[in-house]
């Protein structure tokens, strides 16, 4: 399920998420890494490790902590 | 864990208690499922149109009313040489189940009140049967509780 927390919850805009199977996310295959994605990068090379979360293994783009931070807050009223 | 700084941590804390709140609200096992956070409903389906194993006999299934960002990810599935079925929407939206007798492999279902009242574009009304014949079900979520409907079971109908 793919959701704009917005569009969910009414607050707060700039972030959204996928909530998916474990099983569904193992067949899937990233196009390519960045950052957190992966553990260790062989350079020069061709290898590389992902990583060990599989939320990390997908999160490429980063997303700001206060979007997160105030829906904690509106979930606690 | 590679996040060393007070703030990081602190950060990562916070993600971590979403992560937790947001199963919780879909009734979602934390053994089963896992939360992706992207920027919005778009980078989620993205990241899974950019991913997902579509071959040249898959068949990727969307309904005629969906959001652009479900209408993009048939370049995608193109691309990898899959077909690409549109599914008649009807007059108030959701799709005519019997327009959808396809053996879709991927597919998306726009869930704006209940799923019973969107189908599921193979004719069973749950994901979770759809599941089971190789179908894979995303929900593009756009929800809107009313008090007069049944509880959304959000546990039958992620992938």
């Amino acid at each position: 399920m793919a959701i704009s927390f917005y569009k969910m919850f009414g607050f707060p805009t700039g972030v959204g998420c996928l909530v998916a199977k474990n099983s569904f996310l193992g067949q899937l295959k990233r196009p390519w890494f960045a950052g957190g994605t992966v553990d260790v990068v062989q350079v020069p090379g061709t290898g590389f490790t992902l990583a060990q979360e599989i939320h990390e293994q997908f999160e490429v783009l980063s997303v700001s902590p206060s979007p997160k931070c105030g829906m904690l807050k509106v979930s606690r009223v | 864990m590679r996040i060393t700084s007070h703030s990081s941590q602190k950060s990562a804390k916070c993600a971590e208690e979403a992560r937790t709140r947001v199963l919780a609200f879909f009734d979602a096992p934390a053994t089963e499922y896992t939360v992706v956070f992207t920027s919005n409903a778009t980078g989620a389906m993205r990241l899974v149109g950019e991913a997902f194993p579509f071959t040249e006999g898959s068949t990727y299934v969307l309904g005629m009313d969906s959001h652009n960002s479900v209408n993009g990810i048939r370049q995608f599935a193109l691309a990898k040489g899959a077909r690409v079925a549109y599914i008649a929407s009807t007059p108030v939206g959701g799709v005519d189940e019997t327009e959808a007798k396809v053996p879709p492999v991927f597919c998306f279902c726009r869930a704006e009140t209940h799923p019973a009242s969107t189908g599921c574009p193979n004719g069973q009304q749950s994901p979770t049967s759809a599941h089971s014949s190789a179908m894979f079900v995303c929900i593009d979520g756009v929800i809107q509780r009313d008090e007069q409907q049944e509880p959304f079971v959000f546990d039958s109908i992620c992938f």
